[in-house]
């Protein structure tokens, strides 16, 4: 990841610096080039005027070449007049040797008011640019001017310039890999604690947690985030082993009760009737095992992800019915009223033994919590136009605020006295919730100690 | 009636194969797959108790070699695993019906007795242990000339038993076959109406048909 920023980082600031030197660079040449032509133009047209006005050629030689003649060297431009026989009529000393006329044989072919420009590299390495028109001369005759600027010293200037150039962009490449190699390797050094931290945490370091002070704030989040996921694991990890603990806790009293029942009644010989009676008890007994290893089974499995319900369409009404039906004498037993308002026509898709399961066990622990002439209602209905709301009311003893966040957790029992006497070993609202979370659904309490409770369980209906 | 029992499992084959035979089968017991395989092969049994986890051959293959052979004995398998799609499984390969362990020994018992019974269901228009006397048709219910006043359901319930009669039936399959309850709801329900099904038809009378078998549920039958 270091590698690839200081590459985009160092490859964009070389494109920066490319465009910007190339942008200059040819700013430069081109204004150079304008400038040129300018000269060019001015002179060559100063110039065929002046001829045409000489009134001599010792005249018209003097006004374009100049007094004497100058240095070859030092000369910067250069003039030749043709005439229309091809003769050199007037021409900068030194100019045939550098511009020599066999090189321009298009000269002669000019016609009046037609120009010819011409960038030259000669063979001794010199650059000039040259202009040739159509004139008069001084007496009157078609002629060629060719005026010639030496633009050598100008074109080694730019070469040098692109030279150091090229020198700035490579040297500002290396600088900038370097630093933008710096610079992403400090900024991904965060990165990497958090990875090297990461790597270091097992199921025994999990109370560990990230330091986030002294680091950026986009990887603050990232760490907090980080540590908000370690707490979670912590907690689940945790919830996990309390929850072995529990179920050895929870199963070793009904096998110590099965153990020391038959121990007791191998002691000494006792009539048929009488082992006939233990056998059943430690039967029972163990059936009550079985069911709570079913239980805890199905809890498992609820909580896997991918387990999904098999899913038929019910009838809410026939099957509240049935179920009110089939707790009824308990209810009767226990004197307490038991009855259901259902939405008439609701259907909803659910698992069927597990619809069952989940109402019963709520219908069951209702009548067990509610005293005589108390009266328990199951209600059923359509809620938000998607969901299916049940609820089961009771007028009962109520569940005490401090109890009521942890009422769905396995094995809890709110009043600790009445442990055993339940055949689901605290298990049944744990259950409940993980019917409604499987099929997409939650459950909820609403209780006051001695005012009654009300469980709510939502489930989508999904299409009736 | 022959049973094959292919179970790994010592006490588990021989429990299964004393409370099968004290029921009146005859069973025989296989170790593994192979020789699972191999006796049902050669006897002709009217039923094989499968257990699915067995070292070597699994019992998924043992079902598949025997439908493949186009043995169509009927098939009951044990399995420990409850997940829906093992449970497809084995039907889909071929097996008539399945047990969960831990199961109630009874409830096998129902089982086998269901498959075994599978067939043109004939059920006589009048059922009769002792002096109770069941209409079917009629859903009326007598005891020495005596019409016994029943809900629907306590009707139902009464013929299960009836019909059943000399089978212990465990609260579970009372659960299922009375009321559709497909869930283990635990002893107590079952149990009340149990009671209330005896105020009417046992408590008025001498005769006292139907028992309670602890730890497993419930008969009626004829007891001296």
């Amino acid at each position: 990841m270091v590698i690839r920023m200081t590459t985009w980082y160092a490859g964009t600031s070389f494109l920066l610096v490319l465009m910007a030197t190339s942008v200059l660079y040819w700013s430069m040449a081109a204004n150079m080039d304008a400038e040129d032509h300018r000269v060019l133009r001015n002179t060559a047209t100063n110039l065929s005027d002046l001829l045409r006005l000489s009134p001599s050629i010792g005249y018209a030689k003097r006004v374009l070449i100049g007094p004497s003649p100058p240095l070859p060297e030092r000369q910067f431009i250069w003039v030749r007049v043709l005439m229309a026989d091809g003769r050199t009529s007037i021409e900068t000393t030194g100019m045939s040797r550098r511009l020599p006329v066999s090189d321009f044989p298009a000269l002669l072919a000019l016609q009046p008011g037609q120009e010819l420009i011409r960038s030259i590299e000669t063979r001794s390495g010199l650059v000039f640019q040259t202009l040739s028109m159509r004139l008069t001369d001084q007496r009157g005759q078609p002629a060629v001017l060719q005026v010639a600027i030496d633009r050598t010293a100008e074109q080694h200037l730019l070469m040098q310039y692109r030279e150091r150039l090229m020198a700035v962009l490579l040297i500002s490449l290396a600088i900038c890999s370097a630093i933008g190699f710096l610079i992403a390797r400090g900024g991904f050094r965060p990165v990497d604690q958090i990875s090297r931290a990461a790597r270091d945490i097992r199921s025994s370091t999990l109370h560990e947690r990230l330091d986030t002070a002294g680091l950026p704030a986009e990887l603050q989040s990232l760490a907090e985030s980080f540590n908000v996921m370690l707490a979670r694991l912590e907690g689940s990890f945790q919830q996990i082993s309390r929850f072995s603990a529990d179920v050895a806790h929870e199963l070793r009293t009904p096998i110590n009760n099965l153990r020391g029942e038959i121990e007791v009644a191998l002691g000494k010989t006792r009539s048929e009737a009488e082992y006939r009676d233990v056998l059943g008890s430690a039967l029972e007994e163990c059936a009550r095992i079985g069911r709570v290893i079913q239980s805890l089974l199905f809890l498992a499995r609820a909580e896997m992800a991918g387990e999904s319900p098999q899913l038929e369409m019910l009838n809410v009404h026939a099957e509240i019915a049935a179920i009110i039906e089939f707790y009824e004498p308990i209810a009767v037993a226990g004197g307490v009223a038991l009855a259901a308002q259902v939405e008439p026509s609701l259907l909803a898709a659910f698992d069927r033994p597990l619809f069952q399961q989940a109402v019963g066990n709520l219908v069951a622990n209702a009548i067990a919590h509610t005293p005589r002439s108390g009266w328990i209602l199951v209600r059923a209905q359509r809620s938000e136009s998607s969901m299916l709301q049940i609820e089961v009311v009771d007028t009962g003893r109520g569940i005490a605020r401090a109890h009521l966040p942890h009422v769905f957790d396995r094995f809890y029992r709110a009043d600790r006295a009445r442990s055993n006497k339940g055949s689901n070993f605290g298990l049944g609202l744990s259950i409940v919730k993980s019917i409604a979370v499987l099929h997409g659904g939650s459950v909820s309490i609403v209780s006051e100690s001695g005012a009654g409770t009300t469980v709510t369980l939502r489930t989508p209906l999904r299409g009736a | 009636m022959k049973l094959l029992i292919i179970e790994d499992e010592d006490k588990t084959a021989a429990f299964l194969k004393k409370g099968l035979e004290e029921s009146g089968f005859v069973a025989d017991t296989a170790e593994d797959g192979e020789a699972g395989t191999h006796l049902a092969q050669q006897g002709d049994y009217d039923l094989i108790i499968l257990d699915v986890m067995l070292p070597g051959q699994d019992g998924w293959s043992v079902l598949k070699t025997l439908r493949l052979r186009r043995d169509q004995t009927p098939v009951l398998f044990l399995t420990a695993r409850d997940s829906v799609p093992d449970r497809v499984h084995g039907l889909e390969l071929g097996a008539d019906d399945y047990l969960v362990k831990p199961f109630a020994f009874s409830e096998l018992l129902a089982r086998i007795r269901t498959i075994l019974r599978r067939g043109p269901a004939r059920q006589p228009a009048t059922l009769r242990v002792a002096d109770l006397e069941i209409d079917v048709q009629r859903h009326k219910a007598t005891r020495s000339g005596r019409q016994i006043d029943l809900t629907p359901k306590e009707f139902l319930l009464l013929s299960l038993l009836v019909r059943r009669s000399g089978d212990v039936l465990s609260r579970t399959l009372i659960a299922e076959q009375v009321w559709d309850i497909n869930f283990d709801s635990g002893t107590n329900v079952v149990d009340v109406h149990m009671h209330r099904l005896r105020a009417k038809v046992d408590d008025p009378f001498d005769l006292k048909l139907i028992h309670t078998v602890r730890g497993i549920g419930y008969v009626l039958e004829e007891r001296a």
